[in-house]
């Protein structure tokens, strides 16, 4: 068992060194220049030159890396460019606006996604189980983009009731978190349809209702602790996507989150910003599929032994 | 559910009017912008947005007022001994907001960081290129008493007074705080720094010690709102009270709120194509020329900027000092064009590269499309690259394409810009002229208005005659804003400006 530690912990370092090692490399091969930014088309090389001396950006590359990477080890991702704070100290203000949006987001698609794709799969082919299914299809294809800016049109614009952006209250986190719900309601209502539908057909189950169990123990105690396996995986790997979602969605609400302090840092070439928001990133989707896995040990037992 | 839903609604309703309630009483304003600033430090601001917030925070010695007419503000009187030496006197009494006194060795110090790069190198100081061009003939700044400041410069200096009106003076202990003071910018203006959540907000309040009119507002927020839709969709609601960068297309949706004022105005600002003067093809006038003819402003400035754009009909924008009207747009000639290209040897046309930014200006990517098949009418063959600032810049700078898309403003005297884009040493165009180079040394140097005027029209009619650039239009700074707003409304300089603003 403490193997399994090991193991996990020695990959999560593996992936993470890689990240760093892409993330460097791809914020300066993109054209562009975080000093002449900075300073504005008017300033002369001279002045350009040393903004570069004084970010460090004139180095050799593999200084600038290993500097990257002990800072990291330390717990210090450097100072930002535009800013002149510590990166460290902006992912600390930005990640927990994140944080609160990916995880309302995500008890919202739980609360809806779960119990609807129950629904759909016990009342199959049922004319709500077809409006359901046909909902999350339109739901997946959907711009968030879109839905955020109809949002707003509707509730803000013209019935008054919601803030259109901004972070702070309840109220203000309600667009943008349905918003970035859709992101994983649509796929988790399928998924849970699916997989209901195969577990019904399971031969425990037939044994179930044979015994005389009555069909909503059946369908929420035996059915749904199979199927919540996939379930849970899926909502592991969505992490990911949440969190790129929540790029778009954090624009269109001017959500002061990661999502927006990334575009910022890339736009501006603030290099030591967006190589902290990757690498923190990245570890934290580490470390969510690394959950995922230990969930997995509680819920299936078959998966303990291996 | 019904009934739930009005119980809601009603909710809602009743605490977001006590919110609005609330903040009509305290004195608050919310106002939204498109961008952040890149720094809210006046020494290093090099960008509209980044000096007019900054310009709430730092009074600089003199300031600007709506219609550029310098005022007094921490030099309550001057004057210019000689051509080479200005004299401020500053006001008595005035303190920082973190209760140093305003003094001629602050004075200095700011100023000092501006024009040595080796004193910005060793304090650690980004300093902004722009401000510090605006003084770039200053030999040395003298304190000889604690409210006298004497700058004094290696040449005559014209404009002098609107480059200080561009910079925030810092308290003399800035000079050795580095980022912390980058962090926390403090002033002797009318309001304090509270907090900037980037991509979010900046909070400012009331300084309870300025020394001018008291601020009307007890606390200031600035929304950055980048995100267009969502910006109208603020205004609209009332959670902002006015909002900067419109866009043109929603502006017919906003005038028909009778609680709204969209109000635009033309700016310093002109939007043209970079050409390479130096290089083949541009380096044929006719073919400049030709582009300049098969460039069809009208259509552009009225159907992208629904008539609030003008054609373009002098080398820099129309609120710019100096600014001569007699000059005429060249024609949209087809025609004529084509007969250029032929006579410069393209009877068949001619292919070339062009960039353009996306998201920078208003509605760049647009215009840029529109010119590519404007060009196209008359024999160019386009071949366009779209890409975002950051990349768009680099590009500009190195002078990779042939032809890009761009625009220049937030100088209200005429020397920077042209100084930058027509000197031979700095131009991004290759424009070689040594009697331009003379005469902006000489408008820099002129010794009254008068005089400068009749240079900066010799050089606007030679620039304009040699078709450095494929000039375009003049753009509009478009603000709206609540009825309820006043002394508030668009800049010719573009500034963010909420000083003179009140609500009743």
């Amino acid at each position: 068992m403490r193997n399994v530690y090991l193991r996990q912990i020695v990959q999560a370092a593996i992936v993470l060194l890689n990240v760093s090692l892409v993330v460097f490399v791809l914020v300066r091969i993109v054209p562009g220049d975080p000093a002449r930014l900075m300073l504005g088309m008017e300033a002369s090389e001279d002045a350009v030159q040393a903004a570069r001396v004084q970010f460090g950006f004139d180095r050799p590359l593999y200084v600038q890396y290993a500097q990257f990477v002990g800072g990291a080890l330390r717990g210090d991702l450097g100072q930002s460019v535009r800013f002149r704070r510590p990166v460290g100290d902006l992912l600390r203000e930005s990640f927990p606006a994140t944080l609160e949006l990916a995880l309302a987001a995500t008890v919202i698609a739980l609360i809806l996604a779960v119990p609807a794709g129950i629904y759909a799969a016990v009342h199959r082919d049922g004319v709500l189980d077809r409006l359901l299914m046909a909902g999350a299809l339109i739901g997946q294809a959907m711009p968030i983009f879109w839905l955020g800016i109809m949002l707003i049109t509707l509730f803000s614009v013209k019935l008054g009731w919601l803030p259109t952006s901004g972070r702070g209250s309840l109220a203000q986190l309600i667009m943008p978190s349905v918003t970035l719900s859709t992101y994983v309601m649509a796929l988790l209502a399928r998924l849970t349809r699916s997989n209901m539908l195969d577990v019904l057909r399971e031969q425990y189950v037939r044994t179930a209702r044979a015994k005389g169990l009555r069909e909503t123990v059946i369908v929420h105690k035996h059915a749904l602790m199979s199927a919540a396996l996939p379930i849970v995986t899926v909502l592991g790997l969505q992490v990911g996507a949440l969190l790129s979602g929540a790029v778009v969605t954090e624009t269109v609400f001017n959500w002061p989150g990661i999502g927006t302090l990334a575009l910022r840092a890339i736009q501006q070439r603030d290099y030591p910003v967006v190589q902290g928001v990757v690498l923190v990133s990245a570890a934290l989707f580490v470390l969510i599929n690394g959950m995922v896995d230990l969930a997995y040990r509680y819920l299936d037992p078959r998966v303990r032994l291996t | 559910m019904r009934q739930s839903v009005r119980i809601v609604s009603f909710v809602v309703t009743l605490l977001l009017s006590a919110i609005a309630l609330a903040s009509a009483q305290t004195g608050e304003l919310a106002i939204a912008v498109a961008t952040d600033p890149l720094t809210l430090d006046p020494r290093g601001a090099s960008n509209v947005i980044s000096w007019s917030l900054a310009y709430h925070i730092a009074d600089p010695l003199v300031g600007k007022d709506k219609d550029l007419k310098i005022v007094p503000l921490l030099a309550e009187s001057w004057d210019r001994p000689d051509p080479l030496t200005w004299r401020f006197k500053l006001r008595r009494g005035v303190k920082f907001q973190n209760g140093e006194d305003v003094t001629a060795a602050a004075v200095k110090a700011t100023l000092d960081v501006m024009i040595d790069p080796e004193l910005a190198k060793t304090k650690k100081i980004q300093v902004s290129a722009f401000i510090r061009g605006n003084f770039r003939t200053v030999e040395r700044v003298e304190a000889p008493d604690p409210y006298t400041v004497i700058i004094k410069t290696k040449a005559p200096y014209r404009p002098m007074l609107l480059g200080l009106s561009q910079l925030g003076i810092a308290p003399a202990s800035a000079l050795d705080a580095g980022d912390a003071y980058v962090a926390h910018p403090v002033g002797a203006g009318p309001y304090k720094f509270v907090e900037y959540v980037p991509g979010s907000r900046l909070v400012l309040e009331a300084n309870p010690t300025y020394w001018g009119a008291k601020p009307a507002f007890k606390r200031v927020t600035v929304r950055i709102i980048p995100e267009n839709a969502t910006r109208v969709a603020a205004l609209q609601t009332g959670e902002v009270l006015a909002i900067y960068n419109v866009p043109p297309d929603s502006i017919d949706r906003l005038k028909a709120n009778k609680d709204l004022v969209v109000q635009d105005t033309l700016t310093t600002r002109y939007n043209y194509l970079y050409l390479q003067n130096d290089r083949p093809p541009f380096n044929d006038k006719r073919v400049r020329l030709a582009i300049n003819h098969a460039l069809d402003k009208d259509q552009i400035t009225r159907v992208i900027f629904k008539g609030l754009a003008k054609p373009a009909t002098a080398p820099m924008g129309p609120a710019t000092a100096f600014f001569d009207k007699s000059l005429s747009p060249y024609s949209y000639d087809v025609a004529k064009a084509k007969a250029l290209l032929t006579e410069a040897g393209y009877p068949n046309g001619l292919k070339f590269v062009m960039g353009t930014p996306f998201g920078r200006f208003i509605n760049d990517r647009q215009v840029a499309e529109a010119v590519v098949g404007q060009l196209a009418k008359a024999g160019f063959t386009v071949d366009l690259r779209v890409e975002e600032w950051g990349t768009s810049l680099a590009n500009l700078m190195g002078r990779k394409y042939d032809a890009m898309f761009g625009a220049y403003g937030g100088s209200p005297d005429p020397d920077y810009m042209l100084s930058w884009l027509f000197t031979a040493k700095s131009s991004v165009v290759g424009f070689n002229k040594p009697e331009v180079d003379a005469l902006l040394i000489e408008g820099v140097q002129a010794a009254d208005d008068a005089a400068a005027r009749k240079t900066y029209e010799r050089i606007q009619k030679i620039v304009w005659d040699d078709a450095p650039l494929g000039f375009l239009y003049f753009q509009p700074d478009i603000v709206a804003y609540s009825k309820r707003l006043k002394g508030f409304g668009p800049r010719v300089d573009e500034y963010v400006d909420v000083r003179g603003a009140r609500v009743e």
